[in-house]
């Protein structure tokens, strides 16, 4: 049974009204899967996507030779499965359990109707769609850069473009650390300062039950 | 993938402002600034604070990110049409890539406290943008898990992918006026 309490404990959803997530329930299927269970699968078409309400899902590419690379995890309050609802085209990825999951399931008729309408509710589910999307890409840049750096295959910075680009991190760093230093924080020390042994909080580890 | 799929979602990815009339597209100024940015000038370093996402109205805009072995490597390369920055416009975190002009740029900069009005005041238009971002992302998520499978699979170095320039819809040729961008 999903509830609005259970959903709300995902995380993700924060921007979410009670009322936006009685609609986002109400629209939805309730799914759950066990570990190692396949949510959907790489190469087929798109009919729905996943918002994950608890546990981890893996995101798994196929090799064609059986086996599979996993990409990354995702966790409560992501949406899964979308991409293939936004462009039309097969899957990219599997996705499976990795835990037990519990799940929303939005058709793809429903997942339009959400995307496409211009009301708060659709505004926050697209905030909420890109979120997901943006955070997979910046995990698909970085291991994009690794492999064509590992293997030596990539196009690299002209040095001019590199003096550039360090000079504006250099600004950063300078930015960041004039504001850490223009807070003034004045220092009053604790009167008792105690650190507890963790035994103390848990209690030995070998006393007996 | 088939080219017509290809295509269409070409078509479907650049034409940010087709879905908008000429009022709206009007209204969505209201909510933007514009930057002009030399060659070699940075938009924004990797790492870098903002939460801004900008629109390239013109020019040609790289991106690099730092691999983990400090180098900084070359990922994409932006044309007109394009929407920049938007990860941390919509999900506040540093810069994941450092942006920089490779020819003379202009840009709309739309900030998150603008992107949180329009969604109030024009929803039309802030859905419509949201839509194209999230086009946007899914397209280019596609494209570099393509291009991890394909590095996987070859030691040829693949080319930086460049789309080619947008084609120009009413909408955008308006907006691009309005800035006085040829």
């Amino acid at each position: 049974m999903i509830t609005i309490e259970l959903l709300r404990q995902t995380g993700g959803l924060g921007a979410f009204s009670d009322a936006e997530l009685e609609i986002l329930l109400g629209a939805s299927l309730p799914r759950t899967f066990a570990a190692g269970d396949v949510l959907c699968r790489q190469g087929r078409a798109g009919t729905s996507c996943f918002v994950i309400v608890s546990g981890i899902v893996e995101v798994l590419k196929e090799d064609g030779a059986g086996g599979h690379r996993l990409l990354t995890r995702l966790s409560a309050g992501t949406i899964a499965g979308q991409l293939a609802l936004v462009d039309g085209a097969p899957r990219n990825a599997t996705l499976a359990a990795h835990t037990n999951v519990v799940a929303l399931e939005l058709t793809r008729d429903v997942f339009h109707r959400l995307v496409g309408a211009s009301s708060p509710l659709a505004f926050r589910f697209q905030m909420q769609i890109a979120i997901s999307t943006g955070r997979q890409l910046r995990e698909a840049d970085r291991r994009l850069a690794k492999v064509l750096e590992e293997r030596g295959t990539h196009t690299s910075v002209t040095p001019e473009v590199a003096a550039q680009i360090a000079a504006v991190e250099a600004a950063t760093l300078r930015r960041l650390q004039d504001a850490v230093a223009d807070i003034d924080v004045p220092f009053e020390p604790f009167d008792i300062v105690e650190i507890t042994p963790p035994e103390r909080i848990a209690g030995p580890a070998s006393r007996p039950a | 993938m088939q080219p017509t799929r290809a295509t269409n979602m070409l078509i479907r990815h650049v034409s940010v402002f087709d879905a908008l009339t000429d009022r709206e597209v009007d209204a969505f100024t209201v909510f933007v600034k514009e930057r002009r940015l030399a060659v070699g000038e940075v938009l924004f370093a990797e790492g870098d604070f903002g939460e801004s996402l900008f629109v390239l109205l013109q020019g040609q805009i790289a991106v690099y990110v730092r691999g983990p072995g400090g180098e900084q490597v070359h990922l994409a390369r932006l044309v007109p049409g394009d929407i920049i920055g938007e990860g941390a416009c919509i999900d506040p975190a540093p810069r994941s890539a450092a942006t920089v002009a490779h020819s003379p740029a202009v840009l709309l900069e739309l900030n998150r406290q603008s992107l949180e009005r329009m969604a109030v005041e024009q929803p039309k238009v802030a859905s419509v943008l949201l839509g194209a971002i999230i086009q946007d992302l899914t397209h280019r998520l596609r494209d570099v898990d393509r291009r991890v499978e394909a590095a996987l699979g070859s030691k040829a170095p693949p080319p930086v992918p460049s789309r080619p320039p947008a084609p120009r819809t009413g909408s955008f040729d308006r907006l691009a006026s309005r800035f006085k961008v040829r």
